[in-house]
């Protein structure tokens, strides 16, 4: 009996995390998270949305208590609808749901901050159990000297520790729900490009997204980009995984691609419609099974996955294609998407589609408004977007360079210009320099014969799951330039989606595989570009007096030399064959190297707006150098 | 389970528990910007007054910059939880910058707000600045020194 529990709970745990190392890299990207987690509100988003989780929790829709800001006028982010105000990104504030009761479950018989370094000392302890079980570490030493150490780094918190208000838990599930599946997002990728290129370069893939992409930085803070990349990822992987399966099994996976693609109609429908239209685009046109019962399976499953979509808008306004995102903003003393600091850009713009007291609609009206609302945003954006590709400067300041951006920032932010461009945001994209040459052979090697089939069908599963990655990042990048490069998006974060299918692009490439041939040289070379970057840019912090406009260029600076010496080498090994594994692996560990620090030191330097959830961290934060 | 593994949660356990809101025993301390009542003794406020400047930003940062002087207050004597206050004014900038510290022990206290970015195109001229360190608790609230600065092109 207990030996049949216990092979369920295996099985259970190789289809979540697929393998040991799955598990290890999950809860080793949660303890890093929680490294430099900030209890507090970073950006005045977040008000709303804390404000909408305590309703919540309490079953109601519309915000009932002002738990996280005086007024509504500094919340953007609220919508009015017959007097009530209503929240946004409802399908991510539902995952905090339960994380909130149990927290405040737990909190009447443990402290709050204490409750906190006991869950991260719990997940610290799991860990070490499972790290201890790899073969290349002696298990009951390795036992013995983690759990000193988890119970040490438990000591120190809690000998440090200062008091955290009860009523704060609900902020801190919602962060606790992005870091979950901030580190989801490293584990869904460890599968998806371990699938293709085993698991040595999965594992890599998985822990550089959460340890050196802006995945890493937003994991805390919690906006929907998380949760969105994450399910964007989770859909390429079923779809990846439905086209190495046959029959019965191939379809279960690319329903559950399209339940996942669905399930961010409640969270974002905007970018909700461009996932799904792409991937049933890209599934109809790879798919061996395009029976009626497949389609009507999948329609199926799209349909349910919109259904919490479709309840919460019937709920909120009486009609179900009316998400509360296109109601009228609540009417403050403040404008909120223009005047206040750090306001959030996401106030999108109504489609004068008035609220007020409206009968209920007719089915009609209910596809007339989806049609309405469709072609306005989906497509003035579509073409706005590809009118942007016409402008050389502002692509520049989008994607590479940042600054003080003409036009941006003025006004928010304090005029700090701490928006950084995608590549200095992110410098491993420069992984992806090789794509061209890439492609000028494949292009070639079609000439003299073809390699690749014409019917997409008839592609392999990686190259099918290529032209769904390309798809979706050449959409989602498209329908946000219209915005971009806007103020307090930090990482680009409207791209965020785009970046974490970024990660997935790097690792395609030959080149970038080559650097994790020699394991102890990958992970000394990176070790060592970690501890290079916080010198050089400590040093800078001390020694230059930088402001935090400053300092984050100066690290955007630092981040695009790594980037291009990274480009260069990565270009360099795939035209010739001449550069060695080892150069390869120290080029790809620079950038990777530079963009931990910077997460690392937004955290810790940077941005201090909250209390630390662990206090041992701001002892540790006090001792550096501060702006 | 390993022992050491069993032995350490244990442990983490009772620790979490025995001071949890059933025994009554509070570990946590008050947030260290938690303030009070009470006061304190300061004999000496020292300030790099030509720290006060306009400079343009640097890496990209097209901005101008107002550098602000760190303020090193020497604390003799403190009673219960007052805080330090060193506020940056510059009415012409349209600036106030504030710096809090709550004190509990004598010693000294460095406060250094951080750089103001003012945008391009705003800086014209030259402007009075107010550097004032203050005493603040819910039982007083003094000036302990204050001086002026002029910042900007008649420097």
């Amino acid at each position: 009996m207990s030996a049949d529990w216990r092979s369920r709970f295996v099985a259970t745990g190789r289809w979540c995390f697929g393998d040991r190392r799955g598990l290890v890299l999950w809860l080793g990207l949660l303890c890093w998270f929680g490294l430099t987690w900030q209890v507090g509100i970073f950006i005045n988003d977040t008000y709303a949305m804390a404000n909408t989780l305590v309703a919540l929790t309490e079953g109601q829709l519309h915000v009932t208590e002002l738990r996280y800001s005086l007024t509504f006028g500094s919340q953007p982010g609220l919508y009015e609808y017959q007097g009530r105000a209503y929240g946004r990104n409802y399908g991510m504030l539902a995952l905090a749901v339960p994380l909130v009761w149990v927290l405040e479950g737990l909190a009447t018989v443990v402290a709050p901050r204490l409750l906190l370094a006991g869950l991260w000392a719990g997940v610290g302890f799991v860990f070490v159990t499972q790290v201890a079980e790899f073969a290349w570490f002696d298990r009951s030493r390795t036992r013995a000297v983690g759990s000193m150490l988890v119970l040490t780094l438990f000591a120190a918190s809690v000998l440090t520790a200062t008091a955290l208000p009860r009523d704060q838990l609900a902020l801190v599930a919602l962060q606790l729900s992005t870091m979950l599946l901030a580190a989801t997002a490293g584990l869904v990728l460890y599968r998806l490009v371990g699938r293709f290129h085993g698991r040595r370069a999965g594992l890599a893939a998985g822990l550089l997204l959460g340890v050196a992409t802006p995945v890493g930085f937003w994991a805390t803070l919690p906006k929907r980009h998380t949760v969105v990349a994450t399910l964007v990822l989770g859909a390429v992987y079923a779809f990846a995984v439905s086209r190495t399966r046959e029959g019965d099994a191939a379809l279960r996976a690319r329903a559950g691609a399209y339940a996942l693609a669905g399930y961010i109609t409640w969270i974002h429908a905007y970018e909700a419609l461009f996932v799904v239209a792409v991937l049933g685009a890209v599934d109809l046109a790879t798919a061996r099974d395009r029976s009626v019962r497949a389609l009507a399976v999948l329609g199926l499953v799209l349909l349910v996955a919109s259904t919490p979509m479709l309840a919460t808008n019937y709920a909120i306004s009486g009609n179900p294609a009316q998400p509360p995102r296109v109601l009228p903003g609540v009417d403050t003393e403040v404008s909120p998407a223009t005047d206040g600091p750090t306001a959030g850009p996401d106030a999108t713009p109504t489609p004068g589609s008035g609220g007020g007291s409206d009968p209920p609609p007719s089915p009609l009206d209910v596809v007339r408004t989806l049609v309405g609302t469709v072609s306005t945003f989906a497509g003035r954006n579509l073409a706005g977007g590809l009118a942007v590709l016409t402008q050389p400067e502002r692509l520049w300041h989008i994607f590479v360079r940042s600054g003080t951006i003409p036009g941006v920032s003025s006004g928010a932010n304090d005029y700090e210009p701490v928006d950084l461009a995608a590549l200095e945001a992110m410098p491993l994209l420069a992984g992806l320099a090789a794509l061209p040459v890439l492609a000028a052979r494949r292009v070639r090697a079609r000439v003299d014969e073809t390699l690749l089939p014409l019917d997409p069908r008839d592609w392999s599963p990686t190259r099918q799951t290529d032209l769904l990655v390309v798809s979706l990042a050449a959409i989602l990048t498209v329908v946000y330039l219209p915005r971009l490069p806007i103020h307090s998006s930090l990482t680009v974060r409207y791209l965020h989606p785009v970046m974490a299918l970024g990660v997935y692009g790097v690792w395609r490439v030959p080149a970038v595989r080559a650097a994790v041939s020699d394991t102890r040289w990958a992970v000394g070379s990176y070790l060592a570009s970690v501890a290079v970057a916080l010198v050089v840019l400590l040093a800078g912090i001390g020694g230059l007096g930088l402001a935090v406009g400053e300092a984050v260029q100066y690290n955007a600076l630092w981040n695009l030399a790594a980037a291009v010496v990274c480009g260069a080498v990565v270009v360099a090994y795939t035209v010739s064959n001449r550069v060695p594994d080892r150069t390869v692996a120290v080029a790809v560990a620079l950038p990777a190297g530079f963009a931990s620090a910077y997460l690392l030191l937004s955290g810790l330097v940077y941005f201090r707006y909250g209390s630390y959830a662990f206090d041992v961290v701001r002892v540790l934060a006090d001792v550096l150098p501060a702006l | 389970m390993d022992r050491w593994v069993t032995f350490a949660g244990l442990f983490v356990v009772f620790v979490l528990v025995g001071t949890g809101p059933l025994t009554g025993v509070d570990v946590t301390s008050a947030s260290a910007s938690t303030f009070g009542d009470g006061t304190a003794t300061v004999t000496d406020v020292t300030v790099d007054r030509s720290g006060l400047a306009l400079t343009p930003g640097r890496f990209g940062a097209n901005v101008t910059y107002l550098r602000v002087p760190a303020a090193t207050v020497s604390v003799d004597s403190v009673t219960d939880r007052p805080q330090l206050l060193y506020i940056v004014s510059v009415p012409g900038l349209d600036v106030r910058l504030v710096e809090r510290r709550v004190v509990t022990t004598p010693g000294r206290v460095r406060l250094a707000p951080d750089d103001r970015a003012i945008p391009p195109g705003r800086v014209d001229g030259s402007y009075e600045g107010v550097l004032t360190v203050r005493v603040q608790s819910f039982t007083t609230d003094r000036t302990v020194a204050r001086t002026t600065v002029t910042v900007g092109d008649g420097q």
